[in-house]
């Protein structure tokens, strides 16, 4: 048995007036399940479709029960009971179950479950029943006497009029013979009771049937009024029993059904309710094409229309549309049918009736058993569409041929196309004004007018096509501008130059002459230091040969060293030999010793013997007493090689001593002569160097003179630009716009009083950065070439107003004030806030003067350049400058 | 082989500091130079110790020693006279370290004069007379008391 | 005599003593009873070989004493003679009598002609007395002799009459009687009778054998050699007895005299250098006293120990090793020849098998020198013999382990301690006949000599019956000697070990046997010279065991090499138990300067070695730094503490005394690979020498304070 684990304690109430519906094969699986039942249980219809039914078993449930369920309902007989479910979180829940067995042809086909909610005591006694079941206490089919009194109340009814009839002839039989025979009041009570009895048992069939009979007239009522909980006995084994389960059945089956149905219906209501609102054009026929539904979409759709479909469909009437017959769409219903009737898959087409374009998707709609019941139609409107797409497309073409004059008419579009066409309306407004502009600044430029500028606010592409073609013709105008003044200065500087030549060949021409001189008393100087190193270089060798003879004799000093040095070792060799002779001589007189004593034990025989070994001893001595003697002689030789190689040392040094004497005096000479002959080289150098410079003075003033040539012609030259360039000048002269050349207009263009602000804000801001309550990085405090300032100064600046003293001085201070300014973010990050605010201290002052030096160049500037007597114009200057005042109102680091 | 009368013997003469003594010579066995001994313990200091002499340990006295002449360095030159002295008719070996062996002489015994108590170092009881040998006055030693030394193999007082 | 004969002497000598042992232990089992045909064939082939061999060599007096005892064994042999007491006791004598005359001409000294004569007339009078039919016979034998090479000038020899009559197998043998008289008659003259008595009736008798005997008379110049070589192959086979015919008639009655002086002559010609001193006549009982002095004239030349018989086996053995080692060597010179670095492993080989080759080589030459103990055992039968019958006692010996086998120099030394014990069970272990009745023993006591080996070690027991030592008596004895003092409780070994003390003798009765206070504490040092020593297990009334333990050999031991500062020892590896570091904590000073430490709940007294010799350059001056050896010796445990341990190796012991003297601490020494000499230590000795050293110190601190 399966045992569905885990449970909780907690017990779900099924809400009274529901049921729980179920079907289920012949092994047991749900092939159905409605709404209720698929709640309570907690699992998803997913989950039970399919799955067995005891899916849902309670492990509190005796086995028996369900066994007797199943005996029950196999053989055909419905089943009811209180049942223990668990839901899927293991909470339980109790249920009296009708189980009811369908049959379809005589057969069982499949089990119906219909459960409803039981009152407490119901549940109360299934409880404790089952609990007895479990521990074997009871069972569900009664036993003993209790069973048997229930065979014989349920005894089949045939029986029980059999023993009726029994019990009414047998007591006649008896009465007949007791009558006949005995007469006895005994026998005759037996025949009256037995009479009785037989009276009564046939008063109870009546009463039965007649009893059952209300009951199921009651139930029938019952049922008709939709009320299927009738209690009905069942367990009864007769007919009767029969009679009520076979009620019991129906009843089952009945509110299975409905309640089936009434699941269908809420499923269809639903999906109606959801087709209703949907966006899409929804709508539905019948096999007779008859319009059965429009969903409120569809409805609207075709009102709008209707207006344009009558036109064409004359009889349209959209309200009428739900019920009539989807012909009256087609010219050629016949066709239109023959294609719907054949429709199995999804079927799209497009339609055009009276001007207007429908899209339609068509599908057929099936049943249960797959026969065709309908059609469901989705449409939609394109006419909208189909119109504004012409009118780009013409549009477009236009733009491509270069007309840009034409716009799309707005008359008549709404929503989406109307607002298309008004943005393709704009952009060739745009594309239109650009070109324009651009086409008359550029005949200007044609016609040598560069001052023609393009002034309306685009941006992109536009945008920087504006200001590409701006800065071109500023560009171009400042070219010319800077070409004459350049031409100015040459024209000036050519004549200056054609004068200084002059001066400089006259003056290489004195200096001709007398570089002659310079060399030839040069030339005499060399003749003598050449006579000195020669003389030296004599000592030298001299020095050198005394050297030579000299480590000569330290060398045969020092091999007369390493010889006594050999005669040394010799020496000691020597006197080891002796040693080992000596040893020897020890070892012989040993041995001549024992032989003496060897002769001597050897008594007469060993005399001559100890005469040898005598002789042998004498000599042994003798050659030791030689051995002593040489090793002295040895000895006194070695002492005397000894002092020999002592005084060859001595020599030795001596000798090195003079070696190394001479060595000093030949370096020395040596030192002389070489001196001797870089001087000499030297002097020839200078000489060598003299008469170089007398050809190139020569040279000199020869080029001097071409010089000065080339000057004059240059001067020409200049003068036939100047010409050429008047032709601008005129031009230029035209427009006060660009009076100035683009130097001065830049130089003029800073903003004195932003730069001063900006560079006083330089003092507030180091302030807050020291206190900590400002950040600054290296980035901010940019260089002193990088600030707006700085690119003024360097770019235009210091070439307009460079000679003023005070520009030179502002450029200087600039550049110091930003060197502190990064000196004191450095300070502040190492730390050395001291050295910081030293360098802030700095700032402070130089911003100061800064601001000063500022306003002088400011009046210097107003006062006009004085080298070039040109005005600054003010709108370009204007414009600039609030241009950089509102780029730069935050970005005061610019500065 | 005790000389009698008027009978040459030879002597192995051997020096010791500057005192010259001789040994029977029937009484040497052999000559050899000093090579390192085996230290025994627990022995008299003059008794240096014992060489192995093929095979046979035979132990080594130092003389000088011996005789209170002070202690001299062994060089490979130093002289080892072995002895023999007869034991309860076992022969007994025994090394004496001298200075030098200085000669063989033959000695006539009647020329041995008996030992006058001339005030030597040596205790006159180990010398057996002295006689002349050209110039010189060697002591003649008597072997067995000099190798006997304090009691020989006996149980040895220390 | 000629000068090659000289070189077979020692072989002589040698067979003949073996002969006279086997002789004497033959003789011997003839007393207990035990009469055997075989055991008197033994003892007349040991005596006819010697008499054979000193005729050879020409030592006459030997040749002629034998002959006599051949022919009084001879007629026991034939059962002629009954095996007597007497006889046996007789011929014993002889026996002793035999070994002196050879001992003496062995170191060619003056035989004692007095005591050889009384014995011979002993053995005349003995065949004599108790002679069938030999009696005749028997007075002859001294005559014989004369008749051999320097005799024979002096005598006229008229003939010889022989009577032979050979065994019943002599014809099996290939002899034939009759070549032998056809010999005999080209010498000289021959009559012969035949004796018809021995044969047997006709249906009983083998045509193969000889059942006849004859009377021979030969008469001419003819020699005794000559008619020996006619009977020289059927000696064994017959017996045969020649007489000389002479033709003066009494020349029978000076034979006695003849004979002792014909000994003279000879005795001179061997003896040369000593013209001078007579031969001794008088008084037997004096003889052995007076020949001490005599041997110890003779040059240092102890009888019988410069050569050993040795097993043909054993010597096939050692030339077979021998040739290997030449073969190696000629291997080795070949490598040596033609080495080159490749060749290496060849030469390791050949230096393994060449060390192998050694070792074998020593270990054979070291069986040789292996004895049975049976050379020393064979002496106490006689000893017990004759010694229970002076003392009037009863008394079996038995001896088991006769062929365990012992280094030759153990034989040796340990004869005479072991005929000191014996001598000392003889007389103060066996009681008299009658006090061992009374005592409830058997009325033979039982001496029993048993010897075994156990471990590296030989044991030699000589267990008894007797008494046992009487522990009072001891101890009273000592204390009345003051070797002990009163009032100190001893133990039964301490007591025991009381009676090797020097001049302690318990017996109440000086004897010529024991008991003169000199002997047990000598028997002591004997066995402690030989590296062993003896212990005493006693019951009163029970018996005594003394048993020997002595080394296997005492030529070689096995040594563990230990470095004292520069000095090299070695340890006989027997004695090391083993060798641990010893840390300070594990020591105990006990009174100062005795230092002990802990072994496994012993507690054992540390040696420091360094310190009991006087070494200097000691590397290890604190325990920690060198090593403790456990050693034992006698019973006693110690640690001895030196510098390290060096190499194990087998050594050869060289005897320090032979040239030097004993040395307390030191058993002997050894020469090293390196030709260098290192001592081998003596654990009791060293123990000794330590409490000494203790008690010295504890005395000189005793005088300080």
């Amino acid at each position: 048995m399966k045992i569905n684990m885990p449970v909780t304690d907690q017990e779900v109430l099924m809400q009274q007036g529901t049921i729980l519906v179920t079907r289920t094969d012949l092994k047991g699986r749900i092939t159905f399940a409605n709404d209720a039942f698929v709640e309570i249980s907690g699992f998803s219809l997913k989950e039970l479709l399919g799955a067995n039914h005891n899916l849902v078993r309670h492990p509190d449930m005796p086995a028996a029960a369900f066994a007797d369920l199943w005996a029950t309902v196999k053989a055909g007989k419905p089943w009811q009971g209180l049942v223990k479910n668990r839901t899927k979180t293991g909470d339980y829940y109790w249920v009296e179950a009708n189980v009811t067995p369908v049959f379809e042809k005589g057969r069982v086909k499949e089990y119906l479950s219909v459960r409803y909610s039981p009152s407490r005591e119901q549940i109360a006694e299934a409880e404790t029943l089952y609990q007895q079941i479990i521990e074997n206490k009871a069972s569900l089919q009664p036993q003993g006497v209790p069973a048997m009194l229930k065979a014989a109340r349920e005894m089949a009814i045939w029986k029980k009029g059999l023993l009726a009839l029994l019990a009414l002839l047998a007591p006649i039989v008896w009465l007949m013979v007791g009558l006949f025979q005995q007469q006895a009041y005994l026998p005759l009570a037996g025949v009256f009771l037995l009479a009785a009895f037989g009276a009564a048992l046939g008063v109870h069939l009546v009463l039965l049937f007649s009893r059952t009979l209300e009951n199921s007239i009651g139930i029938f009522y019952r049922l008709a009024e939709d009320k299927f909980k009738n209690p009905l006995h069942l367990t009864r084994g007769d007919q009767i029993g029969d009679f009520l389960r076979g009620l019991q059945t129906m009843q089952v089956k009945l509110n299975a059904d409905l309640a089936q149905s009434k699941h269908v219906a809420r499923e269809s209501l639903r999906i109606k309710q959801a087709l209703d609102n949907v966006n899409s054009c929804v709508m539905v026929a019948n096999n007779n094409l008859d319009i059965i539904y429009m969903n409120k979409t569809v409805q609207a759709m075709f009102n709008a229309a209707e207006q344009d479909i009558r036109r064409q469909l004359p009889e349209f009437d959209a309200s009428r549309l739900l019920g009539s017959n989807i012909d009256q769409f087609h010219k050629n219903p016949a066709h239109q049918r023959g294609m719907l009737a054949k429709l199995e898959n999804t079927f799209s087409s497009k339609l055009l009736i009276g001007g207007r374009h429908m899209d339609i998707v068509a599908n057929p709609v099936k049943d249960d058993q797959g026969e065709r019941i309908g059609t469901v139609v989705e449409w939609r409107d394109r006419t909208g569409e189909v119109r504004i797409e012409q009118e780009i497309a013409n549009l477009v073409d236009e733009v491509k041929t270069g007309r840009l004059e034409h716009r799309i008419d707005l008359s008549g579009k709404e929503g989406f196309y109307a607002k298309l066409s008004q943005e393709i309306n704009a952009l060739c407004d745009v594309i239109e004004q650009v070109m324009k502009e651009i086409a008359s600044v550029m005949s200007r430029v044609a016609n040598g007018d560069l001052t023609g500028t393009v002034n309306g606010d685009y941006q992109g592409l536009f945008g920087s096509c504006k200001d590409d073609i701006n800065s071109s013709l500023n560009k171009l105008g400042e070219v010319f501008g800077q070409i004459k003044q350049a031409s100015d200065f040459i024209n000036h500087s050519s004549q200056e130059i054609a004068s200084g030549n002059n001066n400089l060949s006259q003056r290489a021409e004195e200096q001709a002459s007398s570089l002659e001189e310079t060399a030839s008393s040069m030339e005499e100087l060399t003749s003598t230091v050449k006579n000195n190193a020669e003389n030296a270089q004599q000592a030298d060798q001299v020095a050198k040969n005394a050297r030579q003879l000299a480590e000569n004799g330290g060398e045969v000093v020092n091999q007369a060293v390493a010889a006594m040095q050999e005669i040394n070792e010799s020496s000691n060799k020597i006197a080891e030999i002796i040693g080992v002779i000596d040893e020897i001589a020890f070892q012989t007189n040993l041995l001549a010793l024992n032989a003496s004593v060897e002769a001597a034990r050897a008594g007469e025989q060993g005399c001559g013997f100890s005469v040898v070994a005598t002789e042998v001893r004498n000599l042994a001595q003798r050659s030791a007493t030689a051995a002593r003697e040489s090793k002295e002689l040895i000895q006194s030789s070695v002492q005397k090689v000894r002092a020999g190689s002592e005084y060859v040392n001595q020599t030795g040094s001596a000798l090195h001593d003079i070696v190394s004497g001479v060595k000093k005096v030949g370096e020395i000479v040596a030192e002389i002569a070489a001196a001797s002959a870089e001087q000499s080289i030297g002097i020839e150098q200078v000489n060598h160097a003299i008469t170089q410079m007398d050809e190139i003075t020569q040279q000199n003033a020869a080029l001097a003179e071409q010089a000065s040539a080339a000057s004059i012609s240059m001067i020409d030259q200049c003068s036939t630009m100047q010409g050429l360039l008047d032709f601008f000048n005129a031009d230029l002269s035209q427009h006060p716009a660009v009076t100035d050349s683009p130097a001065v207009q830049q130089a003029n263009a800073l903003d004195f009083k932003l730069a001063k602000s900006k560079h006083l804000a330089w003092k507030a801001k180091l302030r807050d950065f020291l206190a900590g309550s400002a950040d600054l990085t290296m980035e901010q405090a940019v260089s002193h070439r990088d600030c707006d300032l700085g690119k003024w100064l360097y770019s235009s600046g210091l070439a307009v107003y460079g000679r003023h003293p005070e520009m030179q001085q502002l450029e200087k201070l600039h550049t110091e004030m930003h060197g502190r300014v990064r000196s004191c973010l450095e300070h502040q990050q190492r730390g050395d806030s001291h050295a910081a605010e030293q360098d802030y201290q700095a700032v402070a002052a130089l911003s100061d003067k800064i601001v000063g030096l500022l306003g002088d160049i400011e009046s210097i500037a107003a006062g006009r350049s004085p080298a070039f007597d040109l005005e600054a114009s003010p709108a370009p200057a204007a414009n600039l400058q609030t241009k950089t005042a509102v780029e730069s109102d935050d970005e005061w680091q610019e500065f | 082989m005790r000389s009698q009368a008027g009978n040459d013997a030879q002597f192995l003469a051997f020096v010791l500091g500057s005192e010259e003594y001789a040994v029977d010579i029937l009484r040497v066995q052999e000559i050899r130079s000093w090579e390192p001994v085996s230290r025994i313990p627990n022995v008299n200091p003059y008794e240096k110790g014992v060489v192995n002499l093929r095979g046979a340990i035979v132990p080594i006295i130092d003389l000088r020693e011996r005789f209170n002449l002070g202690h001299s360095e062994y060089t490979p030159v130093t002289v080892v006279v072995l002895h023999t002295r007869d034991d309860n008719g076992r022969q007994r070996v025994m090394g004496v370290v001298v200075d030098a062996v200085s000669d063989v002489v033959d000695v006539d015994t009647a020329a041995v004069q008996m030992t006058p108590d001339f005030g030597a170092r040596v205790s006159t009881e180990y010398i057996n007379g002295i006689v002349s040998v050209g110039e010189r006055m060697v002591m003649l030693l008597d072997v067995d008391k000099l190798l006997k030394l304090d009691g020989g193999d006996d149980d040895q007082a220390h | 005599m000629t000068i090659d004969m000289a070189q077979f002497h020692q072989v002589f000598f040698e067979e003949s003593f073996e002969g006279l042992d086997a002789m004497e232990s033959g003789l011997l089992n003839l007393d207990m009873g035990d009469f055997d045909a075989e055991a008197i064939n033994t003892i007349f082939r040991a005596t006819h070989s010697i008499k054979g061999g000193s005729g050879t060599f020409g030592f006459t007096e030997v040749a002629e004493f034998t002959h006599v005892m051949e022919a009084l064994l001879d007629e026991m042999r034939d059962g002629r003679r009954q095996v007597t007491q007497g006889a046996v006791e007789i011929l014993l004598g002889s026996v002793d009598c035999l070994r002196e005359m050879l001992t003496a001409i062995q170191s060619s000294q003056e035989i004692d002609s007095a005591r050889v004569a009384e014995h011979k007339q002993a053995l005349d009078r003995e065949l004599d007395s108790g002679g069938v039919a030999g009696s005749v016979l028997a007075n002859e034998p001294a005559f014989q002799r004369p008749g051999d090479a320097s005799a024979v000038a002096d005598t006229v020899v008229q003939g010889w009459r022989i009577a032979f009559s050979p065994h019943v197998h002599l014809l099996k043998t290939g002899n034939d009687p009759v070549r032998m008289f056809r010999e005999l008659a080209e010498l000289g003259e021959l009559t012969v009778k035949v004796d018809f008595q021995g044969v047997p009736d006709f249906q009983q008798l083998d045509p193969e054998e000889c059942h006849l005997s004859w009377d021979l008379q030969i008469t001419g110049d003819i020699s005794r050699e000559q008619i020996d070589d006619v009977f020289d192959w059927v000696e064994e086979d017959c017996d045969l007895a020649v007489q000389q015919l002479t033709a003066q008639p009494g020349v029978e009655e000076k034979s006695e005299d003849t004979g002792q002086d014909r000994s003279e002559p000879a005795v001179q010609k061997l003896q040369a250098a000593e013209v001078a001193s007579p031969p001794n006549n008088e008084e037997p009982a004096s003889r052995r006293r007076e020949q001490k002095p005599a041997a110890k004239k003779a040059p240092a030349k102890p009888a019988g120990s410069s050569s050993i018989r040795v097993d043909t086996e054993k010597i096939d053995n050692l030339i077979n090793m021998v040739g290997e080692l030449v073969i190696t060597q000629s291997m080795l010179s070949l490598v040596g020849e033609q080495f080159s670095i490749n060749r290496m492993d060849q030469l390791k080989s050949g230096l393994a098998q060449l060390e192998r080759h050694t070792r074998e080589l020593q270990e054979s030459v070291m069986n040789i020198r292996m004895l049975p103990i049976n050379f020393v055992f064979t002496r106490f039968p006689r000893l017990v013999h004759d010694l229970s019958a002076k003392m009037g006692k009863k008394i079996i010996l038995e001896m088991t382990g006769e062929q365990t086998e012992v280094d030759k120099t153990v034989i040796e030394l340990i004869s005479d301690p072991l005929v000191h014990l014996v001598r000392n069970s003889l007389d103060h272990g066996i009681e008299m006949p009658e006090q061992r009745l009374a005592a409830g023993k058997p009325e033979t006591g039982r001496i029993t000599l048993n010897a075994y080996h156990r471990g590296g070690n030989i044991v030699i027991e000589v267990c008894d019956d007797g008494r046992g030592l009487d522990k009072e008596k001891l101890l009273a004895k000592a204390i009345e000697k003051g070797l002990v003092e009163d009032n100190i409780p001893m133990t039964d070994q301490q007591v025991f070990e009381l009676i090797f003390m020097p001049g302690f003798s318990t017996a109440e009765q000086l004897s010529d046997i024991s008991g003169r206070g000199v002997g047990m504490d000598v028997v002591r040092k004997n066995i402690q010279t030989l590296g062993g020593n003896i212990e005493i297990q006693s019951e009163q009334g029970r018996g005594s065991v003394f048993a020997i333990h002595l080394p296997l050999t005492l030529a070689i031991l096995d040594g563990q090499s230990i470095a004292v500062g520069d000095e090299t020892y070695i340890v006989p590896l027997v004695s090391i138990i083993e060798s641990i570091n010893v840390s300070e904590d594990m020591v105990n000073r006990v009174a100062g300067k005795g230092e002990t430490f802990r072994l496994r709940e012993e507690y054992l007294p540390i040696i420091r070695m360094h310190e009991i010799f006087g070494v200097e350059n000691v590397r290890a001056k604190k325990l920690c730094e060198g090593l403790v050896v456990v050693v034992e010796g006698q019973g006693v445990r110690c640690g001895l503490f030196i510098d390290d341990l060096l190499s194990q190796q087998q050594v050869v012991i060289k005897s320090l005394e032979a040239n030097f003297r004993r040395v307390e601490g030191v058993s002997g020494a050894t020469i090293l690979g390196d030709g260098s000499v290192a001592l081998i230590l003596d654990i009791p000795g060293l123990v000794r020498l330590s409490n000494q050293q203790a008690a010295k110190a504890q005395q000189s601190y005793a005088e300080t304070a």
